[in-house]
């Protein structure tokens, strides 16, 4: 598996398309409400799935030790919404705790982990 | 050449613009793009901070709101342009008092537009632009757009420029090309 992380808009999904050659049908776009593809080379909005579970009450790092397969040879795509003011929402705060400890965790999982800045990204894995 | 910098309030980011443009422009003519449109005192102080930051530096100012394409044509092409900001540029491009402040859809290909003539027209061009991509706030659509906006205008000028720095409280991170000696 390979992590991309980077602020939003920063051009994280364009990045990965052109390094890697993917196509649009080859991504999983977790803001599209729709089933989830029984597998996809490469996964983006992750932060949008974070939402999602927290409001199903799944436990989102749980979820993703328990479903590898669908994501382990795969490119992950997440934005980073580490930074910034505490949120003054409970709902935002519990998203930034849960996509902050979701991504530890996928970045130890990651055989490269990759910050994308205005299209532009370096290894930090 | 054309140098894309990015930074946080305060970050020194223009500090550092200042000093690259007239590393560029050496003795040749120095132009700075002031883009800010005050809407208090606030922005007045700013104004005046920014003005005395670069007093005898020998940049001429030229004041653009908006429709930076018409100015375009009309810079020498020796010169060296400081554009500060992309943000302040994007935000009176995207609300506009005649539109009643809702977002004009046409503003972000103006500002590509304006700003990618720009790159070409002169020798050297040095843009400065803020970062406000990394927190976890749900904003409403209005400012949603400002942000998705200056997010791929951003990444339009990081693709065309030749050096790409973050700016830390001064200090350049380079992500792409180097920063003049």
């Amino acid at each position: 598996m390979e992590l991309f992380i980077g602020g939003a808009y920063m051009g994280k999904r364009t990045f990965v398309q052109k390094r890697y050659g993917i196509s649009e049908e080859e991504i999983w776009d977790c803001e599209i409400p729709t089933a989830p593809a029984a597998h996809k080379s490469c996964i983006t909005h992750l932060e949008s799935m974070v939402w999602d579970m927290i409001r199903d009450g799944t436990d989102v790092v749980d979820w993703f030790q328990k479903n590898r397969d669908w994501w382990e040879d795969s490119m992950l795509i997440c934005r980073d919404i580490s930074s910034g003011i505490v949120p003054l929402e409970p709902e935002d705060r519990k998203w930034r705790e849960e996509t902050g400890k979701l991504l530890q965790y996928l970045a130890e999982e990651a055989k490269h982990v990759y910050r994308v800045f205005c299209g532009l990204g370096v290894q930090i894995k | 050449m054309t140098v894309f910098l990015a930074g946080g309030s305060k970050s020194g980011k223009s500090d550092l613009a200042q000093r690259i443009a007239c590393t560029l422009a050496a003795e040749g003519r120095l132009l700075y793009l002031a883009t800010m449109h005050p809407s208090d005192e606030e922005d007045q102080l700013r104004i005046q901070r920014h003005i005395q930051r670069r007093e005898g530096l020998g940049f001429q100012t030229i004041e653009r709101e908006r429709n930076l394409i018409d100015l375009v044509p009309r810079l020498p092409r020796e010169a060296t342009v400081l554009l500060d900001s992309v943000t302040a540029l994007f935000t009176n491009e995207l609300y506009r008092p005649e539109l009643q402040w809702v977002p004009d859809p046409d503003a972000l290909s103006r500002c590509r537009e304006g700003l990618l003539a720009l790159a070409d027209q002169v020798q050297h061009a040095v843009f400065v632009s803020d970062l406000l991509f990394e927190d976890a706030i749900h904003y409403d659509p209005a400012t949603e757009c400002f942000r998705k906006g200056l997010g791929a205008l951003s990444c339009i000028l990081a693709a065309r420029a030749n050096t790409v720095a973050e700016v830390c409280f001064g200090l350049p991170t380079v992500w792409k090309g180097e920063l003049p000696a």
